[in-house]
């Protein structure tokens, strides 16, 4: 499992340097902000990830050594590029039921465009946009039990 | 269920009986992560052939000076939409088609991690598709700023008209779509793998699947923010982007997202190259991990390029955006010197999928070295909003997303049908593209050199552009011809095509040790996997001439009629 | 081994040496020059490359051809060289690194700006014209798409060029001078030069206006600077 991290943390390695140096080169702040935010999406997914499989956390966690071993092991433990074989499986999850067929995701989208038209063409059009998108949420969350 | 469990008898459950509706319903209510990828796939084609007769009608147009079929604001209208429609509802859903029928299979799993999410983005992308385009049927006429809709042009004090409104809502619901349709992939990719299936034993589609939807997730919300603030402008008073805002920040976003999205395009379809060349070299791809390592480091690099498409704007760090633009050079390199190894003492059987291939290589080769020119500022400053970027955005685009793609329809159509497409028919069709694409472009980047402008509907006879640009308008005619010839192949061999088996090239990854087509849940049973090419081990280990099942040349029909499954 | 057959595979060889005879148009700036040289080296570059991938590519597929069809024994499978790949890296870093370098001495002298240029010229673009301004004679020159501007310039002196715009983004583009600036509402870009030959340019638009932008030309006309001076005192005259 702790390969799906290393996959983002070896992207920081390279976002975090180049997010200070573009701001040390440009001092531009548009494009600074967005990659700050992109930083922060990275962590945001490694934490997400990491939540739902301790196993991942555990697997990148320092072992024993000394301080270089242990610093330079953690390093490679957290972009290196080697895998369990043995790996349990990646995280639980996945429908073992696979969902019948379901209109409800036709009608959601078709009332998210309608309310959408409603912001250029007006309140006449939105309302009822709204209204349908709230009927077609309520029938796809109440079929979901029926999968 | 029951079948998915019970049916153990062929590779993939022969005996499965499907339980969906059939018929319209069926394909409305679908969740079948097969049925909407060729949903996906079936729509975004169909874009691909409106936008393409836009193209169509704008080389008419430039075949000659002065203006002969239409005015300027429809010229503009046009390359908007040709623009707009082959980036956003060709190119991007074409990927997601291809990713939401294969990764699943690919991955050994049963569907998508959120099958009923995955509906939901194919119908919200064909709906705000449908927005944009009704722009073509209101008054004022359809949004005419270019795909990139630059403020303050796209302000409502230059362009007022309902199909700016139209392109802006319609680009912002798709952008939802795409977002979401990340989601999905990422999780399926995460949390479906079979077991056994560690991340590095995963198909390079799926690796490139895997990088294409990180730079979806994460650069979708910038382009939504983008248009959300233009809408603002345009409808609510904002001023964001007006002369009292900055229209610069617009550009920071929209390239910001839109570097980026070259690579969303790009990258599945060097995946889907790197899945047929080892299969038709007869040989493991070579160098595995460095093509992941690759496919990674261009996905991040690409994250930091956005602004060498505003060099000329004076306002940028252009070292910066140049020194970062090269970089990109050096994983793609890596990726050619990957595929050529593989093909080194290979048996290359030069089937329509590897015909197309070559011809993606050759054409993204070109693409990319005219790309290092454009990525240096200093030159930049010359050709930038030349015909010249015309020529290397199609070199790009065109190779990537037509020949790889056409390279991806002729592998995986006998997986998705059962049956062949007719091989001569797309041997001729590969060499008409081939031909009539390098017509059409190649003379575009002397038109640049010579400083022809883009999106001008008109020039003057005095420029002397007019020789290189009917070669193109010529060029363009031949491409159509190759077109029509791949629609009759594929509707003719839908029911006519040659029976295929299950795995009629000899393939290396999981798609193939199912049934053609597969059943609703995929597979009866899995190879046991310990490699990236869990198939091709379980052949080597049956024994070389025991492989299964025979692998035969897919026979043209002329040459023999229907064949059989063993 | 190379079968006539086979030919078709040193087609786009062939398209890339036609290429070469399409270099940048001879340079007529200071600037130019320097970037006309550096399109030429990138030229070279290129053409090495593709020649070295393409030819790699196309001895592949003639010489491991294969037949079609049934081939269960596979040839050795091989997946991996360290040294080849290390190799493959390096290869096209060094060609990067030497292309940055010299990109970045010529982005310096393309970018340079004179402490005192001796001309100023105010370039606004708007739709769909342009008006150039003399700064230090106050003499206005302008045009629209029905009847596009000249401007007339001296030759051996520099130059310096304010652009922006009143109302969308164009861009100011002469493409004998090998470079373009944008024209920004909220913003004065800038970029210096010496016309070093005397001559007629044509310039154009070169961001996607609105409309008329097709139509958004000028003209530059290059005269020695004592002839330059004549006319620029002309209009100073002429205008009130
Ligand atoms: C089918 C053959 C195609 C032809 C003949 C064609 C032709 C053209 C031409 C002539 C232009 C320049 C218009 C102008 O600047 O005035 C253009 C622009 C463009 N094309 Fe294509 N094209 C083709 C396929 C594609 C494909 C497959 C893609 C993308 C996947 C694509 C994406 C674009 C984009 C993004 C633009 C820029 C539009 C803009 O300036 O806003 N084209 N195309
Ligand atoms: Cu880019
Ligand atoms: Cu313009």
């Amino acid at each position: 499992m702790a390969e799906e991290v290393r996959f983002f943390l070896r992207g920081l390695v390279y976002l975090v340097p180049i997010t200070v140096v573009y701001w040390l080169v440009s001092k531009e702040p548009a494009g600074t902000a967005l990659l700050v935010a992109l930083v922060v999406g990275f962590v945001a997914v490694i934490g997400l990830v990491l939540l739902h499989a301790s196993s991942a956390a555990a697997e990148l966690r320092p072992r024993s050594g000394g301080i270089a071993g242990r610093l330079l092991g953690a390093v490679n433990r957290a972009i290196g590029f080697h895998e369990r074989v043995d790996a349990p499986p990646p995280l639980e999850g996945g429908p073992d039921l696979i969902p019948t067929g379901s209109p409800w995701p036709l009608i959601t989208a078709a009332s998210i465009v309608v309310a959408g038209l409603g912001l250029i063409f007006g309140t006449w059009l939105l309302l009822p946009g709204l209204a349908l998108l709230a009927w077609a949420l309520l029938g796809w969350l109440t079929q979901l039990d029926r999968a | 269920m029951t079948a998915a469990q019970g049916d153990v008898r062929g590779r993939g459950g022969a005996g499965h009986v499907a339980r969906e509706p059939e018929g319209v319903v069926s394909w409305l209510t679908t969740t079948d992560h097969k049925k909407v990828g060729v949903l996906y796939m079936v729509t975004a084609f169909l874009f691909f052939l409106v936008a393409g007769a836009f193209s169509i009608l704008m080389r008419a147009e430039l075949a000659a000076p002065g203006l002969q079929l239409m005015d300027l604001g429809t010229y503009n209208e046009l390359f908007t939409m040709h623009g707009t429609a082959m980036i956003f509802f060709f190119a991007t859903p074409m990927v997601v088609g291809l990713a939401n029928y294969f990764v699943p299979l690919q991955l050994g799993a049963a569907d998508v991690a959120f099958p009923r999410l995955n509906a939901f983005t194919y119908w919200l992308f064909l709906f705000s598709a449908l927005i944009v385009f009704g722009g073509f049927f209101v008054a004022a006429g359809a949004a005419a700023f270019g795909w990139y809709g630059y403020p303050p042009l796209s302000t409502a004090t230059y362009s007022p008209g309902l199909g700016a409104d139209l392109w802006v809502m319609g680009l912002l619901l798709s952008g939802v779509a795409s977002i979401l349709g990340a989601v999905n992939l990422l999780a399926t990719i995460f949390a479906m793998r079979a077991p056994g299936l560690t991340m590095f034993r995963l198909p390079l589609f799926t690796w490139n699947i895997l990088v294409t939807s990180v730079l979806m997730l994460f650069t979708f919300p910038v382009i939504g923010a983008a248009l959300a603030m233009l809408f603002i402008d345009r409808n609510l008073g904002g001023s964001f982007f007006t002369a009292e805002g900055d229209p610069l920040v617009y550009q920071h976003l929209f390239w910001f997202f839109g570097h980026p999205e070259v690579y969303i395009i790009a990258l599945p379809f060097f995946g889907i190259v790197s899945e047929i060349v080892p299969v038709f070299s007869r040989k493991p791809l070579f160098g595995y991990k460095a093509f992941v390592f690759a496919t990674v480091l261009i996905g991040a690099y690409s994250f930091s390029v956005w602004a060498h498409h505003m060099f000329t704007t004076g306002a940028i760090a252009a070292l910066f955006f140049t020194i970062t633009s090269f970089l990109i050079a050096i994983p793609t390199g890596v990726k050619f010197f990957g595929w050529i190894a593989t093909m080194w003492r290979g048996r290359i059987w030069l089937a329509t999928p590897m015909l197309h291939c070559l011809g993606m290589m050759g054409m993204f080769l070109i693409g990319g070295i005219t790309g290092v020119f454009l990525a240096s500022a200093p030159i930049d400053y010359a050709l930038h909003d030349t015909y010249y970027v015309v020529a290397h955005m199609h070199y790009v685009l065109f190779g990537t997303g037509v020949f790889a793609m056409f390279a991806g329809v002729f592998y995986w159509f006998p997986k998705m049908t059962g049956r062949m497409l007719d091989e001569r028919l797309g041997a001729i069709q590969f060499w008409l593209v081939f031909i009539g694409f390098n017509l059409t472009f190649f003379p575009m980047h002397q038109l640049g050199i010579d400083g022809m402008p883009r999106r001008v509907g008109d020039y003057l006879a005095a420029t002397g552009w007019t020789d290189l640009n009917f070669v193109s308008t010529a060029g363009t005619a031949v491409i159509a011809l190759g077109v029509v010839i791949f629609l009759y192949n594929f509707v003719t061999s839908l029911s006519h095509g040659p029976l295929a088996g299950d795995d009629p090239w000899g393939g290396h990854t999981l798609e193939w040790a199912t049934s053609s087509p597969p059943p609703h849940h995929n597979f009866a049973r899995l190879p046991p996997i310990t490699s990236d090419r869990p198939v091709l081990d379980e052949r080597l280990a049956l024994g070389p001439r025991q492989g299964g099942e025979p692998i035969q040349p897919p026979a043209s029909r002329s040459q023999e009629g229907r064949r059989r499954r063993g | 081994m190379t079968k006539p057959r086979r030919a078709w595979r040193r087609l786009p060889e062939a398209a890339l040496l036609v290429a070469l005879t399409g270099c940048l148009p001879a340079a007529v700036t200071d600037r130019g020059r320097e970037v006309a040289w550096l399109y030429d080296l990138f030229f070279v570059a290129a053409a090495i490359v593709f020649v070295f991938v393409a030819a790699l590519i196309g001895w592949s597929v003639v010489r491991y051809r294969g037949a079609p069809g049934r081939d269960v024994a596979l040839p050795e499978p091989v997946h991996g060289n360290l040294r080849l790949e290390i190799m493959w890296w390096a290869l096209p870093t060094a060609l990067v690194v030497l292309l940055i370098g010299f990109t970045w001495v010529v982005l310096a002298q393309v970018d340079a700006r004179e402490e005192e240029p001796s001309l100023t010229i105010e370039v606004e673009g708007f739709q769909w014209g342009w008006r150039f301004t003399y700064e230090e004679a106050d003499v206005v020159v302008s045009g629209t798409a029905a009847d596009p501007p000249t401007l007339t310039l001296p030759t051996e002196r520099t130059i310096a060029f304010v652009i922006t715009s009143t109302d969308v983004v164009h861009s100011f583009s002469i493409p004998a001078f090998l470079i373009k600036r944008d024209a920004l509402p909220t913003r004065k870009n800038r970029f210096d030069v010496v016309i070093e030959l005397a001559g007629t340019y044509g310039g154009q638009c070169g961001e996607f206006c609105g409309l008329l932008h097709a139509r958004q030309l000028f003209e530059i006309k290059a005269v020695p600077g004592d002839e330059f001076d004549t006319w620029l005192a002309s209009q100073a005259r002429t205008e009130p």
